[in-house]
């Protein structure tokens, strides 16, 4: 916290506009899961089989000057020096990521080093039914639930994220959780998926008013228990009570093939350097109501960085956190209209994909 | 010219001949979009096999980028050099894959679908 402010404050003092806030670095795409709502792996064999160098992964970071760097991929646990590239990272006082499905985390943790500035994050969509479910696979719940008790016995800082479809059923989600407080994670992420056009289902993404619906019914129901690593406002944004411009340029994505234009979702091309992306990219084409790709887009890396400018930009956004952080966020009354403008439709019933579907991807896989 | 989808989507087999080139960059932006292999062939007669990850046609000098196949580094190709572009490879995104995997090994269906 006190690092993201500082560096945020030193960028505004610098007069800078548009600067990052977490590097997305992406060392490979190769995957040992094939989840049902991603659209990142979905490349030919010899592509899947590249994968940056430490010393790249390390250059990308310095270039970029984020604080965070944030690792996803693929599975970075698939990379063989993945601890060298955490270790390098860490070494350069940036706060580390290490996002991962945790099939490989018992077996490379004694690989990693605790570190305060090194955060396990474990991708899990929900309880078991509704993760396997959504991972494809049975089995890998049950796997990540013992990984995180490990890396936690061993001294690590774990978190979850968890990406929510039109499939979520808040009083699951609730439970999961309760689950995941109960197992004593220190911090959860939720997000919304992105309606990914490579994605082998794409038919299970929010729109824009039912995700907000989604997150104001979590969110109102919300335990003391349930501790979020997000921003307080970003919450706000997602349950519709506070709307916000994109800012694709605050999480810069790298990856085997460059800077990705314009952000971590879209791929409109790459730059061969930071500056030349962040010069050479035409911002004013992207966001809501200017690109169609993005008009049910509510994920973090386009807008938690557009709430914690606001957090560390004035008063009253400070102000704003601060009061959410400790009252919670505020979540509107669902009447039928979002702060978007569009009118929610009806709740759906829960559709709770694994208990009732056949299969183990409950006709998403 | 070769198949193409209903939607008119270019689909794999689909060969663009080089006697139309003003659809060129309209083809070339297919082959970025496209997440399976295609092969260039090029000026000289050189055939070049791979996955394009990107391109510029605003560029003073049009070009795209190509990984190859074979593991070599990134090759940069102009757009006055492509003679033939043929969608060889399967699209990886063209539908869902579902094959048995074992949990550890790393090659996701994706991978193993090659």
């Amino acid at each position: 916290m006190g690092a993201v402010a500082a560096h945020v404050l030193k960028e505004k003092l610098r007069g800078r506009r548009r600067y990052p806030l977490v590097l997305m670095l992406e060392p490979l795409f190769r995957c040992n899961l094939s989840c049902a709502g991603c659209g990142k792996i979905q490349y030919p064999a010899h592509v899947l089989k590249r994968q940056l160098s430490p010393e790249a992964c390390l250059r990308a970071a310095e270039e970029c000057g984020a604080p965070i760097v944030s690792i996803p991929g693929g599975e970075p646990l698939l990379h063989p020096e993945i601890a060298a590239i955490v270790e390098g990272l860490v070494a350069r006082k940036k706060y580390v990521y290490l996002c991962t499905n945790a099939l490989l985390l018992e077996r490379r943790l004694g690989e990693l080093r605790p570190s305060k500035r090194l955060v396990l994050s474990v991708h899990l969509d929900g309880l078991e039914p509704e993760h396997d479910a959504s991972v494809c696979r049975g089995g890998v719940y049950s796997v990540a639930v013992r990984a995180i008790r490990e890396a936690l016995a061993r001294g690590f800082r774990v978190m979850t994220n968890t990406t929510l479809y039109t499939t979520a059923d808040p009083e699951r989600v609730s439970a999961f959780l309760d689950a995941m407080a109960h197992l004593g994670v220190e911090g959860m992420m939720l997000s919304p998926g992105y309606s990914y056009s490579k994605a082998p289902d794409r038919e299970h993404f929010l729109r824009r008013a039912k995700t907000q619906e989604l997150f104001a019914t979590i969110l109102s129901g919300r335990s003391r228990g349930w501790r979020f690593n997000q921003s307080p406002l970003f919450l706000e944004f997602l349950a519709g009570a506070r709307d916000y411009a994109c800012t694709p340029w605050g999480m810069p994505t790298y990856s085997i093939f460059g800077w990705q234009r314009p952000c971590y979702l879209l791929q409109d091309g790459y730059a061969r350097t930071y500056r030349e992306l962040m010069d050479g990219t035409d911002w004013s084409r992207y966001g809501r109501g200017r690109d169609e790709r993005c008009s049910d887009c509510m994920v973090h890396c386009g807008y938690e960085a557009s709430a914690v400018d606001e957090t560390f930009g004035s008063a009253r956004g400070l102000f704003a956190a601060a009061r959410a952080a400790i009252l919670g966020p505020r979540v509107p009354r669902r009447s039928g209209r979002t702060v978007g403008g569009e009118t929610a439709a009806p709740a759906e019933s829960p559709a709770p994909l694994a208990r009732t579907s056949a299969g183990p991807g409950g006709g998403r896989c | 010219m070769g198949p193409e989808g209903g939607s008119g989507e270019i689909r794999q087999g689909y060969v663009w001949d080089g006697s139309d080139r003003a659809s060129l960059e309209t083809v070339v932006e297919a082959a970025f979009d496209y997440r399976g292999d295609v092969t260039l062939e090029l000026e000289g007669g050189e055939d070049l096999v791979g996955y394009v990850f990107n391109r510029d046609a605003s560029a003073p000098e049009p070009f795209l980028e190509i990984l190859p196949a074979d593991g070599g580094p990134p090759r940069t190709v102009p757009y006055r050099a492509l003679r033939t572009i043929a969608f060889s490879g399967r699209d990886a995104a063209s539908r869902p894959t579902r094959l048995p995997s074992s949990p550890l090994t790393g090659s996701s269906p994706a991978s193993e679908a090659e």
